[in-house]
């Protein structure tokens, strides 16, 4: 997810982050920071501060190029077979 | 789309794909889809020969975002295609069937036009069924080909292979029939072969000598082009605090 923030820990303006996980933390790549509150936010500071978000699932997209292909050769054809994603 | 000559493009896992017709204008060399094709266009425009390549796309098929369509019943200039029924692998939801389509449906997310060499795991009649179509033969003769195949129907997988003939019309002939019958194939068409011939995958490649501009490409998944996604499936959704909601919009 994509986070705009508002005026608070992370920004004293605006500022936009990524949430990458949520446990008892909210996990955080945040652009301009490697300090630890930032990084690991408290879920309260966190919906507090949050202006938008924006959800992003690439887990379809993770599938599809990580699809295996099975190459072989079988009566003198050589043959890939690619499953339809 | 690739749009680029076979060997040249900064790609693993791929093969030739569809017919095309070659084209020049002010001595820039691009190619066009021959027969239905649906696929991926998201070429370098900065490129003069992918230029010209998008501009006759536009001109002569659809764009949604970056999917390309062109049916082939729709552009009547130059094309002996024209309102045939083409066999045409088509893949809708995740699945691929083979079957003669003359308008491509709405809903496909790819396509790609071929020869008919075995349909329903029968053998087809090349004068009664594959010349009226459109093709002349000279697209089967004795050389490297690229072909796919399903092996029911709708699949969940596809077959793509590569394949030398030694006859002179692999239709005509039954050659080809032969081969897949055993292979357990229900339904197969031909692509492209011959000088755009080319199969990679696995660190193998398999192709003709020469560096042909080609079109459209098959590109296949593979373990080593993408790492999979380190993450588990999340088990944590984020809610809205009950407290501290205001100015928190989802979306």
């Amino acid at each position: 997810m994509i986070a705009l923030m508002k005026k608070g820990l992370w920004t004293s303006g605006g500022h936009y982050i990524v949430i990458w996980w949520a446990d008892n933390k909210i996990r955080i790549n945040d652009p301009a920071s490697t300090k630890t509150e930032r990084l690991n936010g408290d879920p309260d500071t966190f919906f507090s501060q949050a202006k938008y978000f924006w959800s992003i699932d690439a887990r379809e997209f993770n599938k599809k190029v990580a699809t295996t292909m099975n190459y072989y050769t079988q009566n003198n054809v050589n043959i890939v077979e690619v499953p339809v994603s | 789309m690739a749009n680029q000559p076979k060997k040249s493009l900064k790609k693993v896992n791929y093969c030739n794909a569809n017919f095309f017709g070659s084209y020049d204008e002010s001595k820039t060399k691009f190619t066009l889809p021959v027969g239905h094709l649906i696929c991926d266009f998201d070429l370098d425009l900065k490129d003069a020969s992918n230029k010209y390549c998008s501009q006759y796309c536009h001109e002569r098929g659809t764009f949604n975002g970056t999917k390309f369509t062109f049916d082939s019943s729709k552009w009547k200039y130059d094309n002996k295609f024209y309102n045939k029924a083409l066999t045409t692998l088509q893949i809708i939801n995740n699945k691929a069937t083979i079957s003669d389509v003359v308008t491509l449906p709405s809903n496909l997310s790819y396509a790609i036009t071929g020869i008919p060499v075995m349909l329903n795991g029968n053998d087809v009649k090349w004068k009664d069924y594959v010349k009226p179509q459109g093709w002349d033969g000279s697209e089967l003769y004795a050389t490297y080909h690229i072909f796919v195949g399903i092996k029911q129907e709708p699949a969940d997988t596809i077959y793509v292979m590569g394949y030398k003939t030694s006859t002179s019309n692999m239709i005509y002939s039954g050659e080809v029939y032969k081969v897949f019958k055993n292979l357990g194939f229900r339904d197969v068409i031909k692509l492209d072969g011959g000088g755009s011939y080319y199969l990679n995958a696995a660190n193998t490649t398999k192709a003709t000598n020469e560096n042909r501009r080609i079109n459209a490409i098959i590109e296949f998944g593979s373990a080593a082009a993408g790492a999979s996604c380190p993450y588990t499936e999340p088990t944590v959704t984020l809610k809205k605090s009950s407290k501290n909601t205001s100015g928190v919009k989802w979306v």
